[in-house]
């Protein structure tokens, strides 16, 4: 039971930082985009390529998936927002983004291929470790880490005050002096960057898939929708609901139904508590 | 009256044309192809009304099909039954899916539909893979033929070429009329659509629900043309293809989104380096037309016209009838009308 | 069934109207009533809550105390769909048409509270959807020829100029057969020639019977066509009555017309 209770928790870690980094990219364009699994997805990958093909040590390896996943970030910027948002048409960065994470996912999948490649061990250790394998703690930790970090970023320092600037009203912010251009293009590289450590953390337990990319995205976003969207708490609420959820399911009643449990959640708290559970009523999402 | 308008001609002589592809086309397989694209263009023109007219974005139909196939050869395969009967209840189906899905998820905002659709498309895969006694799981199942004459290839394409035009007519039907007006107005501008009285929820349901009908019975028609399907056939990235053809075919056109699905379907046939990389191609396609020509491929045509000879803003005054005025303010009576 | 406008005693008012908006007060208890046949003048600065209220009267908001009626009927749990059926016609500050469908189009879209035809009926083209569709086309041609814009049936409405756009506007709640048109700012960007114009548009609408909320800046405008106006100032109703006695109060001038 306990192996269960840890194996959910850290699938959850992993929805809940794709949450964390849906709300840096909502918090500074409004737009939540289709790539924010990708981000993860590209970190699994490249930190995988870096260390098991290339044989550099796993720290180049980090290095790699977080400057491809701030690279990618910044490029889901400059071509699926910045053009967009200039555009009258709502829902057009849907389209863009779509279209990016659909470009990425398939060129990933030839180069990589399409099955799951196993993630290098980091930190020596015996498989059999059980409940303190690293594949459960890394994303966990790492994952907390993310959170707590945001938290002091958006409170301590100035660019964090910024960005909260940004979100709570970008005509103020613009009036003000600052450049919400250059802003938005900083969140989205915070975001990739982001999104590249958490998707190394969590490889050995989502293997390095150039799939994984949609699956965080609907999974993130579930649990950014339960949790409510712009609370980074509620992110990791929604994150570890959702994996616990998963986990236990599978475990019960076989691993069949995931999707459909997952979805059978959103609906059921979207219902209750439409902005999510700590969402903020004020706080209209696209 | 309506049928001396250009759209319905231009309907008439396209079917023209599409019955005279048999005669000309080189082999069987090109049949095959032109019969695809029919059957994708019959959940295309649902779906062409659901995202193209009212704006909804919706990413999963492939759900849809996958429902309504496994559900015809379930139906006319497994059990037996008359395929004309097994093709309405896959369509029924279709419908009543729609209406599951789109009842919960209409009323939520663009991103959160979009995702919500995505995962029905995902948990429909799941549970036919689940379901493995009823659905064969990974093996699949095969989709049986219809009767005579409808067997062969050509009787088959006709029978599709025959049902793509029912459904065609009816959308052009839907939006040439106050019910297009009002699609439109809940894309376009949804606080006039309020003002006018459109019950913006129930219209997104019930074209959804329409769209769901095409799309079971394209997924019966599908499962007989491609004679065994098996769940890799309906993964998410048929949906994106769906969803393309409408988008660079253009909102607002049923023309366009046909084209786009012909042009789309054909593509891989006859550029065959694209059939490997074909959806990296759709994602490609999908960002230039966002990017560039966001009204889509048959926007271009007119836009190029625009830079060409363009169309100013013209100004007339306004010369107002107010004797007529009067008169039709008075004399056209007010029935209240029963769309709320 | 014709029937003289005079017999028609319908009147649409809004009773001690609050709104509040978070911490912020748009409206502070406000009244304010429309008759058929009148035209009733709304005028106020910037902040003053003058569409606030006009969105309530509407629907678009729900006021957070205070009470919409027509007549006897209790309005202010209806939706904006509900009152649109019950006679409620209006224009918007900026104007909302359908850019890429014609002039004729956009004012058909008028017509959907008079539909009969259901969804399926149409799909399948049925004798009297086509009926309908014609009789109703007429209605609208008949309307856009009597505004002023029967030259431009035909012409997508984003390439109409702003005058024409705000004339269509003001035709496509005319086709919904209102009880009472409520106008947001209607005069907003119009030529001089323009504004003469909507003025006589103005009065054959008050004549056939329908009560007309303007909402306006332009103050001469006001005064000159309307038969009561109220002033509003910070969500507070701080003058109402003829043209004449709310033009020379004290209060207005120094608040709003200027010294």
């Amino acid at each position: 039971m306990l192996n269960v209770f840890v194996a959910g928790l850290a699938i959850g870690m992993v929805f809940a930082a794709v949450a964390l980094m849906y709300n840096v990219m909502y918090s500074t364009s409004k737009v939540l985009s289709v790539t924010t699994g990708h981000l993860s997805m590209l970190g699994g990958v490249f930190g995988a390529y870096a260390i098991s093909i290339l044989h550099l040590h796993w720290s180049i390896g980090l290095l790699a998936a977080v400057l491809v996943g701030a690279a990618f970030g910044w490029i889901t910027e400059l071509l699926g927002v910045r053009r967009i948002l200039a555009k009258s048409d709502e829902h057009l960065w849907l389209l863009s983004t779509l279209a990016l994470a659909t470009i990425v996912q398939q060129l990933i999948g030839l180069w990589w291929g399409t099955e799951p490649k196993p993630f290098p061990r980091l930190i020596a250790q015996d498989f059999n470790a059980g409940l303190l394998d690293q594949k459960f703690w890394l994303p966990i930790i790492i994952t907390l880490l993310m959170a707590l970090g945001l938290e002091l970023f958006y409170k301590r320092t100035m660019y964090g005050k910024v960005f909260m600037a940004m979100s709570e009203d970008p005509f103020a912010a613009r009036a003000r002096g600052i450049s919400t251009d250059q802003i938005r293009q900083m969140s989205y590289l915070l975001s990739g960057a982001l999104g590249g450590l958490a998707g190394f953390a969590a490889g050995q337990l989502t293997f390095a898939y150039f799939a994984l990319g949609l699956t965080l995205t609907l999974n993130g976003f579930i649990a950014l929708a339960v949790g409510g969207l712009g609370s980074n708490i509620g992110a990791l609420i929604g994150g570890v609901a959702l994996g616990l959820l998963n986990a236990f399911v599978s475990h019960w009643f076989g691993g069949e139904y995931q999707q459909t449990m997952a979805v059978g959640l959103l609906l059921t708290v979207l219902l209750v508590k439409p902005e999510g559970l700590l969402g903020s009523r004020k706080l209209r999402p696209v | 009256m309506k049928y001396l308008s250009s759209k319905f001609t231009q309907l008439f002589i396209g079917i023209l044309f599409c019955c005279s592809i048999p005669i000309w086309a080189n082999d069987q397989y090109q049949i095959h192809i032109a019969t695809l694209i029919g059957i994708y263009w019959i959940l295309v023109s649902g779906l062409n009304l659901v995202v193209g007219f009212t704006g909804q974005l919706s990413i999963g139909h492939v759900g849809l099909l996958s429902i309504g196939s496994y559900a015809f050869a379930i139906l006319a395969g497994k059990l037996g039954f008359d395929p004309y009967l097994a093709m309405l209840v896959s369509g029924c189906l279709g419908g009543l899916c729609g209406l599951m899905l789109g009842l919960p998820s209409l009323r939520l905002p663009g991103f959160y539909f979009a995702m919500a659709t995505m995962a029905f498309s995902l948990i429909v895969n799941e549970l036919v893979l689940a379901q493995g006694e009823l659905t064969g799981g990974g093996i699949g199942l095969a989709g049986p033929l219809f009767p005579a004459p409808f067997e062969s290839a050509i009787g088959f394409y006709y029978f599709v070429l025959a049902i793509a035009t029912v459904f065609t007519w009816a959308s052009l039907n839907i939006v040439r009329s106050m019910w297009g007006r009002a699609l439109i107005s809940i894309r376009d501008s949804e606080v006039a659509a309020q003002a006018m009285g459109v019950p913006i929820f129930k219209a997104k349901l019930i074209v959804f629900v329409f769209s769901g009908f095409a799309a079971g019975v394209s997924g019966a028609l599908f499962a007989s043309l491609q004679s065994y399907i098996t769940p890799d056939t309906f993964v998410f990235e048929l949906s994106l293809f769906f969803f393309v053809c409408i988008i660079i075919g253009g909102k607002g056109s049923i023309l366009g989104p046909f084209l786009g699905t012909a042009v789309l379907t054909a593509l891989p046939e006859i550029a065959a380096p694209l059939a490997k990389l074909g959806n990296l191609f759709y994602g490609l396609l999908l960002l230039i037309v966002v990017l560039v020509i966001p009204e889509g491929i048959g926007r271009l045509a007119e836009m190029l016209i625009q830079k060409i000879r363009p169309r100013l803003v013209q100004t007339e005054p306004m010369n107002p009838d107010f004797s007529k005025l009067t008169r039709t303010l008075a004399n056209h009576e007010f029935k209240e009308g029963g769309q709320k | 069934m014709s029937t003289t406008p005079s017999s028609f005693e319908w009147e649409i008012s809004a009773r001690d109207i609050s709104k509040k908006f978070g911490g912020l007060t748009a409206l502070d208890s406000v009244s304010l009533s429309l008759r058929a046949g009148e035209v009733h003048g709304l005028i106020g600065p910037n902040g003053s809550g003058k569409t606030t209220m006009l969105n309530l009267l509407c629907g678009f908001y729900a006021p957070s105390s205070g009470q919409i009626l027509m007549n006897s009927q209790d309005l202010t749990s209806l939706t904006i769909q509900e009152r649109a059926f019950l006679g409620l016609g209006r224009t918007f500050q900026k104007p909302r048409l359908l850019p890429t469908l014609s002039a004729l189009d956009n004012a058909l879209l008028g017509a959907w509270i008079q539909t009969q035809s259901g969804f399926l009926a149409t799909a399948f083209s049925l004798p009297f959807v086509r009926k309908e569709e014609e009789k109703l086309a007429e209605l609208a041609k008949e309307t856009l020829q009597g505004v002023g814009l029967g030259s431009v049936l035909n012409r997508p409405a984003n390439l109409l100029d702003h005058g024409q756009q705000r004339f269509l506007e003001i035709a496509r709640a005319l086709v919904m057969k209102p009880k009472f048109l409520l106008l947001d700012e209607p005069a907003g960007g119009l030529t001089g020639n323009e504004i003469l114009l909507l003025r006589d548009l103005i009065k054959v609408i008050k004549a056939s019977g329908i009560g007309v909320l303007l909402v306006e800046h332009h103050t001469d405008f006001v005064f000159r066509i309307c038969d009561r106006v109220t002033t509003f100032n910070v969500g507070k109703m701080i003058k109402h009555g003829t043209p004449n006695e709310v033009r020379t109060d004290a209060e207005v001038i120094r608040v709003y017309l200027g010294a």
